[in-house]
């Protein structure tokens, strides 16, 4: 036999080399495993839907509390500057018994 | 059942019928990743891996293939990312060695005969050898001639997978033997004493 039939040979071998590979045999556990596998995936999953709404509510909160926060600045400032009405004044006044009937405007202070 | 009525019982959440799926199926798409990969450990997690995308997507059969190619292509899929995936990971090693981080380079070819201490492991060495050239072929003929070996599928059937006709197929396996039989002459001319 000479060197190409040799390698003739070699190379039809090698072609069939699947044919003679054995079987694996199945794994009775596949199912076990698969359980346990599409269980973990629903835990991530759901993990990470809980992570993405944190992620969307929490701007969306601090958002509404920051206008509140603002709004309540504002007024309460707004308040402050503003001068009280003349008729509060009245009644403020009247209330403690001051203006020009006050006992120290009297003529009897004057003796 | 049909495969619309198992699809259906799964969406509705039926284990039974997925039960059902996994053990009429689970050999065979085993068997096909192992063909691939050449690795009883990756085919299992492989294995796995497919009746977990079943399962998700399951919703996306649309009936026009049987169930059973449906769930065969993507094993096809699923094996070939693999060893793509394995590729990326051996050129990065390569780079790395280069830069003297990673002395090993495994997967080496089978030596010469008269420098193998044994021949217990032959035919081992020609299924390394017979991927190693079927990684020069183009990734349709890989397909074909890898499932043309497995018994339990018809051309028919590997044309489903590859959705296309059987004289395709056979064209392919035709073309994919050309190749390789090239590749393993050159192979054999430089190892064989």
């Amino acid at each position: 036999m000479n060197r190409k039939e040799k390698i003739n040979i070699e190379v039809e071998k090698t072609l069939n080399a699947f044919e003679k590979v054995d079987e694996l045999e199945s794994n009775p556990f596949l199912i076990t495993r698969l359980q346990a596998k599409l269980d973990e995936d629903n835990l991530s999953a759901n993990r990470k839907n809980a992570k993405n709404l944190a992620a969307i509510i929490s701007p969306a909160v601090f958002l509404v509390i920051f206008i509140i926060n603002i709004y309540t600045i504002f007024n309460v400032y707004s308040t402050k500057t503003t001068q009280p009405s003349q008729n509060v004044l009245d009644l403020f006044a009247k209330e403690y018994s001051l203006g020009e009937n006050s006992y120290y405007n009297n003529n009897n202070f004057n003796r | 059942m049909t495969d619309q009525e198992i699809k259906h019982s799964i969406l509705e959440g039926n284990q039974e019928s997925f039960k059902q799926v996994v053990d009429d199926n689970q050999s065979i798409v085993l068997n096909t990743c192992f063909r691939f990969v050449n690795n009883s450990e990756d085919s299992e997690d492989l294995t796995q891996d497919v009746f977990v995308e079943v399962y998700k997507s399951i919703h996306k059969f649309r009936g026009d293939s049987k169930l059973s190619t449906w769930i065969y292509r993507i094993a096809v899929t699923k094996s070939l990312d693999h060893l793509k995936s394995k590729k990326r990971k051996k050129r990065f090693g390569i780079i790395k060695s280069l830069f003297g981080e990673d002395d090993k380079m495994k997967e080496q070819l089978p030596a010469k005969e008269t420098e193998r201490p044994d021949k217990l492991a032959e035919n081992n060495d020609r299924v390394k050898i017979l991927n190693w050239a079927l990684e020069s072929l183009a990734e349709n003929q890989r397909v074909a001639f890898t499932l043309s070996k497995y018994d339990q599928m018809s051309y028919n059937e590997i044309a489903d997978i590859l959705e296309t006709s059987v004289s395709s197929v056979e064209s392919l396996i035709f073309r994919a033997k050309k190749n390789l039989q090239k590749k393993l002459h050159s192979y054999y001319e430089q190892h064989l004493e």
